[in-house]
């Protein structure tokens, strides 16, 4: 068992040895200030922008030891050179690659590829939804912030996604508005070939990774949940318990109609009707382990 | 765990961070007091540790020119505590480890007269005692995260991640009835799950390759669940232990400078153990009194995305899925022959789509996708899909952008049933088709407007509508339609004040047919009786939410935030039957009808650029009124209830004061 353990400490101390050592042997391909293409440098920049300057010294992107502006060009990475923008007398847009809210989204996001296309995940961008409806990079990242240049969760996904932001406060939700969830523990917004770009290779493994006791295999299958989750949840809030598409005993009838009680029609003339909760009986519905027939039903 | 945190609260100090330059972040210190005016559901509280007292947090980022390290803490000796500790060198690693607490609270001071609550041995009485002498105890479950991960990604092509967690799951959740006695049944949550996954990339400018490779472990410490009252031992299952693995390669390729196309493979397999020899009063059925449970995946899918000229681009992909089963076969010869039925499906998936600029501010999208789906389900074996969606985008005003986006679903499904051999109550399967696969036809359309009417002010319209048409089945859904309508305001008002507002409607209504038979008459053209009838029932929900804030300065230290936020909902269900089955049904008016109010003023006042103040009151009122747990009771002839979903409301005012430091 030590072994075990041994190895599971060697095997990533060993790949970044091995990265470190091709680090070292890696040829430097910074492309360096040209002053054909008119650039003037980061202290120029800094005489009128002081703040935005500021806050850009504080970005990881100012740090030198990455292949960053700041070992290129500094603001004339992203911006493009400055000299014409200078000898106009600045102004908005005057001559400056800028990215504001009308610039094209994909001339934005092409800036951020220039350093960013080989990030691991980035591979995926152009075929990814975000990119096909016009999101760049700056729609959810602040390139000029101090500190981590991570998007704010979830407040940044709900500026676009105002349904799910209904959806994630209603009565029953995933804990996302507590933090405990964030949109990216669950979806890749860089891109995925995986439907609703999410971190799985579909929506059943993607639950598993929190919820492993569903994954079973189960003695007795139920066949809805063996093929898709959201046969009867939702996935970021719901009006019904238990994040469920529809109330119960509703949602268990669409499907099921036989002799008795699933046939029953439970309306308000019932005495007392919460032993009408199916699961109150079929309390394995996501699959039994039974060894006898009950089993079938989801009832043991 | 304690050590853990200490450790992750002093790593910084040890850390090269001693050498670092700058240390940024923020510190929070509160205090809070809440008042309960009602209940004090477990709704209040559902994911969060509101306790009265002291809570916090930190996050703290100090960097170098070379490298960097991070500690984040939240809510420190609480239910929902959080603790992350991260650093790396640029350009060549970065990693970071984590703790992380998280409460689920179900139902507060549920009872039961039964013994033995937290365990899997329960002793239940055989004539049910006072309620003043029953068990209180908490349906809850408490969640302890602790994972890290490193990614090795440095300036040469290959980068490499690894991550590990574990996650225990401690608590006690409702499971159902006991068989006989009717009692409910609080079963002990002690889950713990493992997952590792190691992933390996080679990036070029015109390839990836990534390699993936994962490992996940689930464990229960309760393999039956099991009650006793003196006569009959009666016994549980539980979710069985079981481990996954996982191996995926993926391929991205510039084919040329306006080709990319993407392939990934995948082989999934999910394996299980359950012993029969846990369970002392049913017989295993099979000789080895085990069950091995081993399903398989094998996914494939690849997309090629093309941009043909400046205008129009175009994607084109197809994925497959194939569910192998090849876990044991159960039959039960008992009462009846049981056998276990071994699902088993295959999925393809292929669609084309499209954008084409129009114009500089016209956009078009349209696309077609084809679905087929295989089952070994008698009752669901195939079903086909098909899609088509158009959508276009318009910014020809500076001030507004609008979307308009139509999709159609034509649903085609088939059963393997031989309709001449269905008999008995199994007639039925002739006349109806369950919702999840049954035929049909999908109408949606959306449209969505964004607009600056002027500088300061933005506004935000979203509707949509959705009409699902089954009209191939005579019993099960027959028509569901939903309707939702958004609006939102981002206003700048004068003075630096800030006016944010929403509000929201939802409207679903669906119709349903069914047949009641008790038993045999099967067949829906027989005159109606009290036993066998036919019946309708049309179930509508209205969801209402409107909420804001406003953000105002006072003075140039001082900020008032005020903000209101309400939500409610409104279900219906209406029965119909024929006068000869017997007396009218009754409507449902309270069909999980609720409400929830929150409402709050803070101030935050700025004693320097550091240090702030915030003094904040908070509302929050939620009501529940749900027609099964009508007169609620918790002993009747045929069962003994312990309250579990029954705790939703409550009233609650809020004082908090917190205190920030600007690093």
């Amino acid at each position: 068992m030590k072994r075990k353990y041994i190895c599971v400490v060697l095997f990533p101390l060993g790949l970044l040895l091995f990265s470190l050592s091709q680090a070292m042997d890696a040829p430097e391909n910074l492309q360096m200030a040209d002053p054909g293409m008119g650039f003037i440098g980061a202290e120029t920049c800094k005489e009128c922008h002081e703040a935005q300057y500021e806050s850009y010294s504080k970005s990881v992107h100012f740090k030198k030891a990455i292949k960053g502006p700041a070992s290129q060009d500094a603001c004339e990475t992203c911006h493009g050179g400055g000299a014409k923008h200078v000898e106009k007398g600045g102004g908005r847009d005057v001559d400056i690659f800028s990215f504001n809210a009308d610039v094209d989204a994909a001339a934005k996001s092409a800036k951020c590829l220039t350093c960013h296309e080989k990030t691991p995940g980035m591979d995926l961008w152009e075929m990814g939804v975000h990119k096909r409806n016009d999101v760049s990079c700056d729609s959810c990242h602040d390139l000029h912030v101090g500190g981590r240049q991570k998007a704010r969760e979830p407040e940044v996904c709900f500026s676009c996604h105002k349904d799910v932001k209904i959806e994630a406060n209603k009565r029953s939700h995933h804990p996302i508005l507590e933090g405990k969830v964030n949109c990216s523990s669950c979806h890749s917004p860089h891109g995925s070939l995986s439907k609703h770009m999410v971190k799985a290779d579909d929506s059943r493994e993607l639950c598993f990774k929190c919820h492993a006791d569903k994954r079973g295999p189960s003695v007795w299958e139920h066949p809805p949940v063996e093929e898709d989750c959201q046969s009867c949840h939702t996935v970021h809030g719901s009006s019904h318990a238990k994040l469920l598409t529809e109330r119960i005993p509703q949602l268990c009838q669409n499907c099921h109609d036989w002799s008795r009680h699933p046939g029953t029609p439970y309306d308000s003339k019932a005495s007392f009707t919460s032993r009408f909760e199916c699961l109150r009986c079929h309390s394995a519905i996501h699959g039994s382990n039974s060894p006898d027939g009950a089993g079938l039903r989801f009832i043991r | 765990m304690k050590r853990m945190i200490y450790i992750l609260l002093a790593l910084p100090l040890s850390a090269p961070s001693l050498c670092l330059a700058e240390v940024r972040g923020e510190l929070n210190v509160g205090a809070r007091a809440t008042h309960f005016v009602d209940d004090e559901s477990a709704k209040f509280d559902e994911y969060r540790d509101m306790s009265d007292g002291l809570f916090g947090s930190l996050d703290l980022l100090t960097d170098s020119d070379t490298n960097f390290v991070g500690v984040t803490v939240q809510d420190p000796a609480l239910d929902d505590q959080y603790y992350e500790l991260r650093g790396g060198l640029f350009g060549v690693f970065k990693g970071e480890i984590f703790y992380d607490e998280l409460t689920h609270q179900l139902s507060r001071d549920a009872m039961t007269p039964a013994t033995g609550i937290g365990s899997n041995f329960l002793i239940i009485p055989t004539s049910i005692p006072p309620m003043s002498t029953w068990t209180t105890f908490d349906y809850s479950v408490d969640v302890e995260t602790l994972g890290g991960q490193v990614t090795i990604d440095t300036n040469n092509p290959f980068y490499f991640k690894v991550s590990a967690d574990q996650q225990r799951k401690d608590g006690i959740m409702p499971w159902g009835l006991v068989a006989n006695s009717g009692f409910e049944l609080p079963m002990p949550i002690d889950y713990t799950t493992y997952n590792t996954t190691l992933e390996g990339g080679y990036r070029s400018k015109e390839t990836t390759a990534v390699f993936a490779a994962g490992y996940s472990h689930f464990d229960n410490d309760n393999e039956v669940l099991s009650t006793f009252n003196g006569i009959e031992l009666e016994e549980y299952s539980t979710p069985n232990d079981n481990y996954s693995y996982n191996f995926s390669g993926r391929l991205t390729q510039r084919l040329s400078a306006d080709n990319l196309l993407a392939v990934k493979v995948v082989y999934n397999a999910n394996n299980s153990e359950t012993d029969f020899s846990n369970f002392q009063r049913i017989v295993s059925p099979v000789a080895d009194n085990e069950f091995d449970g081993d399903v398989r995946y094998f996914r494939g899918s690849a997309v090629l995305s093309s941009q043909w000229n400046d205008a129009l681009d175009t994607r084109l992909s197809y994925s497959y899925v194939d569910r192998d089963n090849q876990s044991d076969e159960i039959i039960v010869v008992g009462e009846d022959i049981r056998a276990g039925r071994l699902f088993e499906y295959d999925k393809h998936q292929a669609s084309l789509d499209a954008d084409y600029r129009l114009s500089k501010v016209n956009k078009l999208k349209g696309g077609y996708e084809l679905s087929f789906t295989d089952r070994t389900r008698e009752d669901a074996e195939t079903t086909l899909d098909n899609l088509l969606f158009a959508e276009l985008k318009n910014t020809s005003l500076d001030w507004v952008s609008s979307t308009f986006r139509l999709e159609y679903l034509n649903r085609n499904s088939d059963s393997d049933f031989d309709e001449e051999t269905l008999e008995g109550d199994g007639l039925i399967n002739e006349f109806f088709t369950r919702a999840d696969y049954a035929s049909k036809n999908r109408y949606k359309a959306r449209l969505e407007f964004e607009t600056i009417p002027w500088e300061g002010l933005g506004l935000g319209l979203n509707y949509g509508i959705m009409f699902d048409d089954y009209d191939a089945t005579m019993f099960g859904l027959q028509e569901d339609i939903r309707h939702e309508i958004y609006l939102d305001a981002d206003f700048q008002l004068p003075a630096k004040a800030r006016l944010n507002a929403y509000t929201g409607y939802e409207f679903t209504e669906s119709d349903f047919n069914s047949r009641r038979y008790n038993p045999g008459v099967a067949y829906p053209f027989t005159p109606p009786n009290s036993s066998n009838y036919n019946w309708s029932q049309e179930t509508s929900y209205d969801f209402f939410v409107v909420g804001g804030s406003v953000t105002v300065p006072i003075m140039p230290q001082l900020e008032m935030v005020i903000n209101a936020d309400y939500q409610m909902l409104d279900g219906n269900i209406e029965f119909v039957r024929s006068a000869a089955a017997g007396a009218p049904l009754g409507t449902v008016t309270e069909a999980d009808d609720y409400y929830k109010t929150q409402a709050g003023i803070r101030g935050i006042y700025g004693l320097t650029d550091q240090w702030s103040i915030t003094l904040g009151y908070a509302y929050e009122k939620s009501n529940l009124d749900d027609w099964r747990y009508s007169n609620y009771r918790y002993v009747t002839s045929s069962f003994v209830l312990s309250g579990a979903g029954l705790d939703n409301d409550y009233e609650t005012h809020l004082g908090y004061l917190i205190t920030t430091y600007r690093f």
